[in-house]
This record gives structure tokens, C-alpha cells and sequence, in this order.
């Protein structure tokens, strides 16, 4: 296992910039905080792993300590390797449920309505409470019925007509829950003159994995995505394209900081839908046509924390900024307090919802029609928490083609 | 991606150029490794240490960034600052004809330009405008140091008591040993039950006091809670800085970045310029960490010093690390003195420019290359208090050549 | 106060400390007048090496011998100061195998035990070690923090009735017929003036020894050799790394509580400059470069903060590096060497030996006194050392949770922190752990007069921050402690500042500089520390 910490930690000037932002600590008075969990423990740890502390775990992992600092320490990097190198607990059932999101997912889209309505029902979601631990308030996304990885079958013929190709990293977010993200991607592209395939195969990202703790599960799985896109990357010479931040971050980052993985030769092929299209717009190429009668909109756009560790929030913006009928607000930056399968554990419920507040009255204040975001689990959180429907940045883009 | 103008930096000089260049309806980006040094503000802006500071720019050696603008202009872009920490709601004390002083966290007193409105100031840092002072303070909390502050106003003859306030939401954060920061206090008192307790507290706890004073933590996303807290004690309610974070900083930094974004500007967070390309002379884009190309037509170094990253130390010299720029003045490999309370030489090295703050690279000034702020040479901002108002007069100075150049 | 004792010492060293132990253990009566703090010279710099002897064991057999009997000695009776980290001695291509052969037979025959280890082993035990290394010698070496092992020494020296008076200078011996009866002195922080009065006066004043001497007319002929080091950040290597060749220059790599250190140079000084070291940049230089051997890494690790000492080497010949000079123990009886009655002068030696140096000393004045006591300080336990040794440790700080830092610190004391409300367990020093409780236990229980003292004590400000977060707030809590005036709290805050820089300015480049650029505006700028306000 490659040890994030290194001496990266020691860049820490013990400025106090990552206190501000952490999202847990502003909520939660037991956390230690960034600094603290971060740079500060991982000296202690080093002389003695029993300095180690179960409150690491509460972190959610949402990088903003290392966006704010301004020494470059990876400090979300050195806590999260610290739980996976120093922590005893043991993962259980609700673990296993949450982070096995395509084994779950797989399973679910196949029996969608029941699922859904099953897990829509107040006294299943008590059950849900005392049997694994989740909050009966969390609302469950729905379950499709039908894959995304089903729809394209049926597309692959279409897609080859196109000279140009991309590979598409859709996650299970797209498979299991939201094709139509998947279609409207492939739409997009489509218009773009680019063809749209899937990888090999393609398994959970694994951040779900890494966060609860099955970090052997993770790596089994990052290796068999690795592959895939080392076939599309360098056999193929394709883009790997994503639709969710985190999945891209996770591919991105997170394989080679937390998993020890090296993917140095296909990292830069790895892209974010938002960024791989802006940057085809600005090569003088292409072209997308809006349709000049689509209704005026006021969106409002919630930057995901791992698209902002990316630093690729600008791409996000100026593309929704081009869309002709789109009233663009950028509401500050912030966690939204999911962080993935933490907002769905009973004990984070509380903090996952406080973290958020300010989120959610901002959003409410902002008047919008619609939240844009590039997350799947923010938009879980946010239609959950506020009265906006959220839709993925390519959802609107596709909406507005002519 | 393309901008019209790219500044690398993200904080007060590369805000205050981003905010005129984009209000110029300009498309702007900011480059910013991180957050900025406005973490550690003084809840104050320095122009220059003197009692009447623009009359003392006039002497200043020619290698000097005021002495390059005049002193005229220096007043002029002093004011036009003034006006834009304004316009992004930051409301401000003092004037740039004549420095008054601010309290310092440890009790003494620091002279300065502007300070942000609220603060504990006195016009001669000798004397103040009450005669009974009532300090508040969060029981528990380190990052405030009542007693220095007691004994300072003492010294001065004022009637002062000291008490600690206890609200459960505060008194619950000192369960951490660490993270009952000056954010965190200051977070809890955004919060409407807890300003109504604590004004409650005010007026029970200072009733024969002229004024009540109390940490510079009022409030994190709100910048009314000090006004709402005088309003319902019916009191004169003033605030001592604290050490870091400051949560006034915070909150500048923050406005800042709300005024720039919404004039069309946009912050590329976490990133860390790292290469350029040139063509004929001129900077024709920037590469950043995150593997970003920027392309504009002007480019600004508002990169801050050695903590910002702006300035980088090796054993052997001092460097400007993405343009390579000419680092000036050469002190050998003499950086520090063994005192740190006397001048230390590192802090006046930056990168050489013309007069009109173009970089010199190689002797030559790159046309369409500016800096502004802490990366510059020729100023000690520690012993000249000059730190804020060379980042924010050089900012509109290159600000305006930018404007007016292209 | 009483004014007449049987011994005073001066001199708050390791030795002086063991010799006001040793003394009050045996019922004698004793003073101990520091000028400073304790621990202030050779005693506080060096690399806190809990030598096993094996360094000396070629050279050096009779020292060799003492170092491994102490050392055991001390993993006993200082547990709580003591680290076992074990110590391995590498060859590296360019030293090759020839001298390990000698080593090892030298060690074993000085009763030290060494092992010759694959250097596949030596990485799996120390990985940070030279990767090139061509073979290793396992020896039990450790790591011994000196202020704590002085600390120790003072608190049981007091609990068995021995008084201390530090910051309290010697002015002048008196010498009443041809004998030291006495010493005149001065308290440096209230300018009083007092005389204190002895049968015996020792001098363990280190290298500052001559000048105490040359008051009774006496001539020690010393010589001061600077030895520089240089703090790294973090535990960079668990286990003592030396380099298995002739003794030289940086080639004992250190692990000491959250850090690192490299050490030493050697170099004669002028005694002009014993009070006032500083590291030069050729010294940090060859610092590193040696250094590196050890421990590749070294090359890219933060350095905190450079330091000197000087050695108090008693010269037996001119040799300029002071390195062929016996670090064996010197006790000087004035009266059969001088003819000056009621004088006897301890030096020499090294941190390793102060116990055997100071029952040497007492044992000196037991028999000029007439008194028939056995020493007994190898045995009985210094305060602090009751629970642990070893892996103990481990266990033991997580059971003392927030208190665990403190646990390293203070050993079995850790009980006397107040750690009953949130506020005693708010840390004061993040970096190291220091919570308002042990700032105040210290202030209360351990004699700390400024904030520098407190850093000996407890480590505040001796992190990654070197102060630039901890040390206002621990002003703050001794002003609010009521221990010192606000005026004397922030004179003192500023020198604190000052004596963290120097370090810092030997080494300040890279995130040091960065460090320190926030370090000046902090309390240059923001605090206006050195009240640049103008006057009118």
C-alpha cells in the first residue's frame, strides 16, 4: 500500500486555512478537524500508531481541506490513509449494502418497482433504520428498471456509424438509477459527431468501497477498470469520458493516492464530460445548436466537492454559461453533506443535514428553476433537502439542443 | 480554455486586479493554489507605517512600488480600493491622509490605513474614546488573550473588566481540544438564538461600561451580527482581532471573491500555475498542476510571497517558479537575519519590474506579463505596515494598464 | 530560605541535576544554583542518544564500558525518558566490511551486545536506512530526552530536601583561608543579592566550568568543541542509525519523540563564543550531506531548526577536532590538586555518564565529609518511571487518550495533570500535544519561570509550528495563571519568538522560510510585537 503521507504533510505551515472549510467540523463539535486528523496526527502517528483515533472516520472524505490549502498538503489523502492503515473497525451489513453499489444495483433494477416502492414506504425505511443502521429520513434514490448498459446494446450499432469515438465511464449512478443522464450524454456526443461505447467492462469506481472499508474489494475492482481503460485508452487511443465528478476522481486520484494503484499512463486520458466537451467547443471544430425557442431558465450551479479537488468547476460553469436560454447563478462554494454513503448512515444523518443547511437556503434563495451539479449523491441530498429538481449539467445541455 | 486576462494568484492583489479588470467587462480567471493570506489579516490594511503615510511615500527609493506609481497615484488607487472593498460590502474606517491604530490580539496597538468597520481603533494608539471598557469573551477559548488586553487598556487609564461569557453551543466546541477555533465561535454566533443570548449577556454584563469589547468572531456568513448586537444591548460593541484564522479576513477574502465572480470572473481553486508558452515575446498561455492551459491576452503575477508560493527559497537562491522572472535585490545566500524582529532581507526580494509593473525576465520586460502585490521586490511589508496597500495599489495600477493597454 | 548547606552545586546540567540527587538520596544537605534554566547547556544539545557504547567500543573500551552499564542503568530507573528504539551501525560501499569485523569483536568484549544483520534485515527493521548499505550491526541504542532526564533528576533531588535556585547567577566564590566557603550571588530576574554558604562547593558548570574555577584561582585547561545538529521535522528513521567506521563527522542519526536529528560536527571554538552558538552554513551543510548517507530521505525532509553545543572536553593534548580526546569522566579534587580547600570541579564525561559521574563526585565528598553512605541513584527509581518500559508504551497512550503525548513526557506524573474539565484538556500546542492542564502543571510543579523554560518541560513550541500558534496562547495561559505580569509575559513571548528563529534562520529556506515568513507576520505584523508605532 502506497502511503499517502510521505513528507507531503510536513508542507504544513499549521496555517489554519483548512479549519475553515471543513464542512465536519463546522457541524460536528467531536471532530478534530483537517489539521488536527491531518498533518498534525500523522506526525503522532508515526512515532506511535496508538495515537491513532476512531474520530477519523468521520470525515467524509470531500477534499476541501486540501482545495483551501495553500501549501498543497493532501491532507484528506493522509486521513484517509490513516483509517485504512490504523483502523480495526470492522465493516458490516450496512456497509456492504452501501458500498456495494453495483452488485445492490444490479440486483434492483431488476425487481425497480418493487424496490422503489418498497423502499418508498415509511415503515420498510424504519425497518431499513433498525436492521442496518440507515436514517428512515434518507430517501433512497429510485431504482431504473433496466440498465443504461442494457439501453446501449441496443445503440451499438448506431454509435459505430460515428468516425469519431469516446469511451464512456457511466457508473452505476447512470446504469442502475438515471439512464437517461447516460442518453442524454450519448445525445450530446451524438451532436458533437462523436460515437458513444462502453468500456470492456466496467465495475463500481469503488468509492463507496473505499469509504466503508473494503479497500481489498476496491483494488480488485480498480485493477479490472484499469484494464478496461488501458484497452480504450492506449489499444483504442479513445477518450474515457464520465459523467459524475466522483467516479472521474476517483479514477483519477484516488486509485493511485489511497489504493496504490499506478495509472499514471491513462490518467490524463481520463475526462469529465463537462471539460472533454467545453475544451471540443473551444477547439474552433465544433458546434452544438440550441434551440432558440427553448424556454428561459434560471439555474443555479452546486460544485461538487471532488470536482472541486479536480479544479475543474471552471469547465462545469462556462459550459452552462454558453447555453443561450440559461440564466446562470453560482451559488458559493460548499458541501452539500452526503459525501456519498455518508449522509445515509443513522449516526451522520444529523450532520450530513447540517452540513448542508446553508447549501440548501442558499439554493432556496436563489430563486433558481433547476440545481445544476455534476454529482450524483449531491443531487440525492439537495432534491431531498430542498424543492428544487437537480439535473446534471449534460442533462441541460441535451435539453437545449435544437 | 481562453480568458482575457489570466491572473496567477488568489488573493488581495489578484481579487482587487480581477474585480477592476473584469469590471472593465473583461473575462477574467484567477489561478489560486489555495486560500489566501487574508487568513491571517489584522483586521486592518496598511499603507505605509508613518503618521501621515502618502506624505512619506514621496521619499521612498526609486525601487520602491510606490515610488514607481508617485505618490499621487498611490492616493488615487488608495482610494479607488477603498471604493471596491465598498462595492463588495466590505465597509471600512480611515483614511489614507492620516494612519490611526488598531488593537493588537496581544493588547497593544498597530497603526494602520483602513480598518475593517468595528474594530477597537484609537487615532493615536496612545489614548482612546471611552473611559470603561467591559470585556466578553467565550470561556474557554485560547485564541483570545484577555489578559494582555486588560492590562494594555489599564496602562492607558481605562476602567476595564473582564468576563467570560458561556453560550451551549460555544461552551460544547471546547469538548474538542482543538477545534474551538475563532471560525468555529465565530459560526455559532451567525445563528439568531445565540445573538440574542449573547446580547442578552452584553447588556446584564457591561451596564456601567462606555463600551463593550469582544474577539473578532462575530458571526462567519453574516456581517451584521456585531451591528445587531449593539443594536439589542443598546450598547457600543467593538471587536479585538485575533490570531488565525482571522475571521474577518474570512469574511474579506469571501466578499471578494462573491464581487469578482459576479462580475463574470471565475476562480480556478487548487490549482498551481506550473508552466507557460511564449510567443514573440509574449506570454501566450499557462499551464496549471491540474493539467489546465489558460490562454489570454494579458497575464498577471499576483502569486504572493514565499507562503504563498509566489517566492520559492532553495538552499542556493531565490526564485519566481513559473516565469523564472528576475528575482531582485541578490542577497547572496543570506535570506534571514538571526533576529526576526529586525528587518529580515527575504522579505524585501520579489521580482523585478519596470515601472509600469511589467516582469522582468532576463532583463526584459515581458509585454504582456504584469505583477502585482506580495511577489514584488523593493518593500519590507512587516517593518513598512505596507503589506495590504502594495497589494491593493499595484493591483489597479496594473489593473488600469491593462485596461487602457489593449 | 536557610543560607548554610553541606554541598552547593553549580550548575543545572545532567551532572549538576544528578549530583543534588545523589547527594539528597544520601541525606546531604545540598544547593543548586543554575544561572539560567536547567538543562540549558551541553545538556540540552546534543542527540539525546541513549549511547549503547558501541560507538566508543574500538577507541575507546573504558567508555564503552560506562555507556552500556548506564545505559542499562537508565532504561531502569528513567523509563519515562528513555525510548528503546534499538540502534543498527551500517557499512555503506564506500566504508567496506573490515572495520565491522573489529567493531563487533570490540563491542562484545565491552560487554555490548552486537548482532551483524543481513542489510536485507537492516531495511525491514529501518526502512528509512541507506538502501546501498552493505551490512549491519544490530546494538541497543535508544533515544534519552535530556530535559526530561534533568527534570527528573531535580523533582527527586527536591523531594529528598535538596533546594534549587535557578536563574541565579554566581558572582563570586568566597574563599576564606585558602578554602571555598561559600558563593555570592545574584537572582537574574529580581537583580537581589545573596551569599550562600557550604563545607563543599562543586563546580558542574560544563564547559563554563573554567571560568567558575578561575575564581578560586584555579586552572582547568578545557577545550570547547562545537558540536551543530539539525532537527528534522518528523520520525523520519524508529531505530538510532550509526555509521559503522571510525567516528566521525553527522554520522549518528537520531529518532527523539516526534522528530529527527543529525548530528554532530565538531570544531574548537573560542570561549568567547560558548554562550552564543550558532550553526554555520557549512555545517548544515556537511549536516546533510552526511546525514544522508544514513538516511536517504533526509535529502527531502523539513528541517525545524539547527542547534550547537559545546562539548566540555577536559584537554589532554592540542588536538584541534577534540575528537581523540577521551570522553572519560574527570573528577578534580582542588585540595590535593590545588591546594584550595573545599573545591572539587566534575567534568568531562557525556550525558551518558552523569549518574556515574555524579556518585563519583558525592562519593568524593562522603569521603571529605566523613560520611559513610552508599550510592543508591542506580537503583531507585527517578520520579516519573514507576509504570513503563518498552512496549508499554505503545498501549499505555492510548489508555491515557488526549493525554497521551503527555504520558511520554511526564511518565507515571501524567496523573498530576489536571484533566478533569474541557478546558485543562484544551491544547495550548497542537503540534505536540501540550494541554492547558500540563501548561499548568508545569508552571506550578516544575519550577518554569518564561516560556522557554515551559518549552523544556513540556515541548510547547517545539513542532512543526515552532510557535507560531502555540506560544501566544501559552503567554496568555501563564498571564492568566497569575504567574507573571502581562508586561513580563509579552517581553517574554517576544524572546521566545526570538530564541525559535534562531534556530529556524541557520536552516530557513523551503517551508522553514515559509514558516517563519508567517512567524514574523504574526507577531511582527499583526502583533506588532516590536511596537513600530511611531513616535510623535
Amino acid at each position: 500500500m502506497k502511503q499517502y503521507s510521505e513528507n507531503n504533510f510536513e508542507q504544513c505551515t499549521k496555517c489554519t486555512v483548512c479549519t475553515v472549510y471543513c464542512p465536519v467540523a463546522a457541524v460536528n463539535p467531536l471532530y478534530p478537524g483537517p489539521k488536527h486528523s491531518g498533518p498534525d496526527g500523522e506526525r503522532l502517528r508515526m512515532k506511535n500508531p496508538a495515537f491513532y483515533d476512531q474520530s477519523l472516520a468521520m470525515c467524509l472524505n470531500c477534499k476541501r481541506c486540501e482545495v483551501a490549502c495553500p501549501s498543497d498538503v493532501r491532507i484528506g489523502d493522509i486521513i484517509q490513509s490513516a483509517r485504512i492503515k490504523y483502523s480495526n473497525k470492522k465493516p458490516g451489513l450496512r456497509e456492504f449494502t452501501l458500498a456495494n453499489t453495483d452488485l445492490v444495483g444490479s440486483m434492483a433494477t431488476l425487481v425497480a418497482p418493487v424496490v422503489n416502492a418498497t423502499l418508498g414506504l415509511k415503515p420498510v425505511r424504519h425497518i431499513v433504520e433498525g436492521v442496518m443502521n440507515i436514517d428512515h429520513r434518507r430517501i433512497f434514490p429510485k431504482y431504473a428498471f433496466g440498465t443504461f448498459e442494457g439501453w446501449m446494446r441496443g445503440q451499438r450499432k448506431a454509435q459505430a456509424q460515428y468516425s469519431k469515438q469516446v469511451a464512456y465511464f457511466h457508473g452505476c449512478y447512470v446504469n442502475y438509477n438515471n439512464p437517461p443522464l447516460g442518453q442524454a450524454f450519448v445525445k450530446v456526443m451524438n451532436a458533437l459527431g462523436y460515437g458513444v461505447q462502453l468500456l470492456d467492462k466496467e465495475k463500481c469506481c469503488g468509492v463507496a468501497l473505499i469509504s466503508n472499508g473494503f479497500v481489498e474489494k476496491a483494488k480488485k475492482q480498480a485493477k479490472i477498470n484499469l484494464n478496461s481503460i488501458r484497452k480504450a485508452a492506449l489499444e483504442k487511443s479513445l477518450p474515457v469520458v464520465a459523467t459524475s465528478s466522483t467516479c472521474t476522481f476517483t479514477l483519477r486520484d484516488e486509485y493511485d493516492h489511497l489504493l496504490g494503484l499506478d495509472n499514471h499512463d491513462v490518467r490524463e486520458s481520463i475526462d469529465l464530460a463537462t471539460k472533454f466537451i467545453y475544451n471540443l467547443l473551444c477547439d474552433g471544430n465544433h458546434t452544438l445548436k440550441f434551440n432558440p425557442d427553448a424556454p428561459r431558465i434560471r439555474v443555479a450551479y452546486h460544485s461538487p466537492c471532488h470536482l472541486e479537488r479536480m479544479g475543474w468547476t471552471p469547465y462545469s460553469i462556462e459550459l452552462l454559461k454558453l447555453i443561450p436560454n440559461v440564466e446562470f447563478v453560482k451559488l458559493d462554494s460548499q458541501c452539500c453533506g452526503i459525501a456519498g454513503t455518508y449522509g445515509f448512515k443513522k449516526e451522520n444523518y444529523e450532520t450530513s443535514q447540517a452540513i448542508g443547511a446553508p447549501l440548501f437556503a442558499a439554493i432556496e434563495a436563489s430563486e433558481c428553476d433547476y440545481v445544476a451539479t455534476d454529482c450524483e449523491t449531491c443531487k440525492w441530498q439537495i432534491e431531498m433537502s430542498t424543492t428544487k429538481k437537480v439535473l446534471h449539467p449534460i442533462e441541460l445541455l441535451a435539453m437545449f439542443l435544437s | 480554455m481562453r480568458y482575457d486576462t489570466v491572473i496567477i494568484g488568489g488573493g488581495l492583489s489578484a481579487l482587487m486586479c480581477g474585480i477592476e479588470v473584469a469590471r472593465a467587462g473583461k473575462r477574467v480567471a484567477l489561478v489560486a493554489t489555495g486560500n489566501s493570506s487574508l487568513h491571517f489579516s489584522s483586521c486592518s490594511f496598511g499603507l505605509y507605517n508613518a503618521p501621515e503615510p502618502l506624505k512619506a511615500i514621496e521619499t521612498l527609493p526609486t525601487v520602491h512600488p510606490y515610488a514607481r506609481m508617485g505618490a499621487e497615484q498611490v492616493a488615487a488607487y488608495a482610494s479607488r480600493a477603498t471604493e471596491i472593498l465598498n462595492i463588495a460590502g466590505i465597509a471600512t474606517v480611515g483614511s489614507a491622509e492620516k494612519n490611526h491604530y488598531i488593537a493588537t490580539p496581544v493588547g497593544g496597538w498597530r497603526e494602520c490605513w483602513l480598518s475593517i468597520e468595528g474594530m477597537l481603533t484609537s487615532q493615536t494608539g496612545k489614548d482612546v474614546d471611552f473611559k470603561s471598557a467591559t470585556i466578553l469573551y467565550p470561556e474557554g477559548f485560547l485564541d483570545f488573550y484577555t489578559q494582555f488586553i486588560l492590562d494594555g487598556l489599564t496602562e492607558m487609564g481605562i476602567t476595564v473588566k473582564a468576563q467570560a461569557f458561556a453560550l451551549p453551543e460555544i461552551v460544547v466546541r471546547r469538548n474538542n481540544p482543538t477545534e474551538m477555533r475563532t471560525v468555529t465561535v465565530a459560526r455559532a454566533l451567525d445563528k439568531e438564538e445565540n445573538i440574542r443570548a449573547l446580547a442578552t449577556i452584553i447588556s446584564r454584563e457591561s451596564s456601567e461600561s462606555d463600551v463593550v469589547l469582544l474577539p473578532a468572531v462575530l458571526g462567519l456568513n453574516s456581517t451584521d451580527v456585531q451591528s445587531r448586537l449593539a443594536h439589542m444591548a443598546n450598547r457600543d460593541v467593538r471587536a479585538i482581532p485575533t490570531l488565525i484564522p482571522s475571521v474577518e479576513g474570512v469574511k474579506v477574502e469571501r466578499a471578494l471573491n462573491r464581487a469578482l465572480e459576479s462580475m463574470g470572473g471565475v476562480i480556478f481553486m487548487a490549482h498551481t500555475a506550473v508552466d507557460y508558452t511564449m510567443e514573440q515575446g509574449e506570454i501566450k498561455s499557462i499551464t496549471t498542476s491540474k493539467g489546465v492551459t489558460l490562454t489570454a491576452d494579458n497575464f498577471v503575477l499576483a502569486s504572493g510571497s514565499f507562503i504563498g508560493g509566489g517566492l520559492v527559497a532553495q538552499r542556493d537562491c531565490l526564485c519566481e517558479p513559473v516565469f523564472g522572472a528576475d528575482v531582485v535585490p541578490n542577497v547572496g545566500n543570506q535570506y534571514t537575519t538571526r533576529n526576526i524582529f529586525e528587518p529580515q532581507p527575504f522579505m524585501g526580494v520579489g521580482v523585478a519590474t519596470d515601472n509600469n509593473f511589467r516582469v522582468l525576465v532576463g532583463g526584459k520586460a515581458v509585454e504582456n506579463l504584469y505583477a502585482c502585490g506580495a511577489v514584488l521586490s523593493g518593500y519590507n511589508p512587516v517593518k513598512e505596515g505596507c503589506g495590504a496597500g502594495v497589494a491593493m495599489t499595484t493591483a489597479l495600477k496594473v489593473a488600469d494598464e491593462i485596461i487602457n493597454n489593449r | 530560605m536557610n543560607r548554610e548547606f553541606d554541598v552547593i552545586i553549580i550548575g543545572g546540567g545532567a551532572t549538576g541535576a544528578g549530583v543534588a540527587r545523589d547527594c539528597a538520596l544520601r541525606g546531604i544537605k545540598a544547593l543548586l544554583i543554575e544561572r539560567h534554566d536547567i538543562a540549558t547547556g551541553a545538556t540540552g544539545r546534543n542527540h539525546g542518544l541513549l549511547h549503547s557504547g558501541a560507538r566508543y567500543a574500538v577507541n575507546d573500551r573504558e567508555s564503552a564500558e560506562e555507556c552500556i552499564r548506564e545505559n542499562m542503568i537508565l532504561r531502569r530507573i528513567a523509563s519515562h525518558c528513555v525510548e528503546d528504539t534499538g540502534g543498527i551501525f551500517i557499512s555503506l560501499p564506500e566504508d567496506g566490511l573490515d572495520f565491522q569485523k573489529k567493531f563487533i569483536e570490540s563491542c562484545l568484549a565491552a560487554g555490548i551486545s552486537a548482532e551483524a544483520i543481513d542489510p536485507k534485515q537492516a531495511i525491514l527493521l529501518e526502512p528509512s536506512v541507506n538502501p546501498a548499505l552493505i551490512g549491519a550491526v544490530k546494538v541497543p541504542d535508544g533515544s534519552v530526552d535530556p530535559f526530561r532526564l534533568t527534570a527528573a533528576n531535580i523533582m527527586d533531588a527536591r523531594l529528598h530536601g535538596a533546594q534549587v535556585l535557578t536563574y541565579t547567577r554566581v558572582d563570586e566564590l568566597i574563599i576564606e583561608s585558602g578554602r571555598v566557603v561559600g558563593v555570592k550571588v545574584t537572582d537574574t530576574i529580581s537583580g537581589e543579592k545573596g551569599e550562600y554558604r557550604a563545607q563543599i562547593t562543586v563546580n558542574a558548570c560544563g564547559i563554563w566550568g573554567r571560568d567558575l574555577a578561575a575564581k578560586a584561582g584555579v586552572t582547568i585547561n578545557m577545550l570547547p568543541a562545537k558540536g551543530a545538529l539539525l532537527v528534522f521535522g518528523h520520525r523520519v528513521n524508529n531505530v538510532v542509525i550509526n555509521r559503522c567506521r571510525k567516528p566521525a563527522d553527522a554520522d549518528i542519526l537520531v529518532p527523539g519523540d516526534n522528530i529527527t536529528v543529525i548530528g554532530t560536527t565538531s570544531s574548537k571554538v573560542p570561549f568567547d563564543q560558548c554562550d552564543d552558538m550558532y550553526v554555520t552554513r557549512e555545517e548544515v551543510d556537511l549536516l546533510l550531506r552526511e546525514g544522508s548517507m544514513l538516511a536517504p530521505a533526509l535529502n527531502h525532509t523539513r528541517i525545524l531548526r539547527a542547534y550547537a553545543g559545546v562539548r566540555p572536553l577536559v584537554a589532554s593534548d592540542d588536538d584541534p577536532s577534540g575528537r581523540s580526546v577521551s570522553r572519560g569522566i574527570v573528577v578534580l579534587d582542588h585540595a590535593t590538586r590545588d591546594g584550595v580547600e573545599g573545591f572539587v570541579t566534575i567534568t568531562g564525561g557525556k550525558l551518558m555518564t552523569y549518574r556515574l559521574m555524579a556518585e563519583w563526585t558525592v562519593d568524593l565528598i562522603c569521603k571529605k565529609l566523613g560520611i559513610d553512605k552508599k550510592c543508591t541513584t542506580a537503583e531507585a527509581l527517578l520520579p516519573g518511571s514507576s509504570i513503563t518500559t518498552g512496549d508499554c508504551k505503545r498501549t499505555a497512550i492510548s489508555s491515557y487518550g488526549s493525554k497521551g503525548s503527555a504520558f511520554y513526557r511526564h511518565g507515571d506524573k501524567v496523573d498530576n495533570i489536571d484533566s478533569s474539565t474541557a478546558a485543562k484538556r484544551a491544547l495550548v500546542c497542537e503540534c505536540e500535544q501540550v494541554s492547558v492542564g500540563e501548561v499548568e502543571y508545569a508552571v506550578n510543579e516544575l519550577n518554569v519561570n518564561n516560556l522557554v523554560d515551559l518549552r523544556r518541560r513540556t515541548r510547547v513550541g517545539m513542532g512543526t509550528c515552532q510557535g507560531s500558534l502555540c506560544s501566544c496562547r501559552a503567554a496568555a495561559v501563564m498571564a492568566s495563571a497569575g504567574k507573571i505580569c502581562s508586561e513580563r509575559a509579552k517581553a517574554d513571548l517576544k524572546s521566545f519568538i526570538t530564541e525559535r528563529w534562531k534556530g529556524m534562520s541557520a536552516v530557513a529556506w523551503g517551508d522553514t522560510l515559509r514558516e517563519g515568513e508567517m512567524l514574523s507576520w504574526l507577531y511582527d505584523g499583526v502583533c506588532n510585537l516590536s511596537n513600530k508605532n511611531q513616535q510623535e
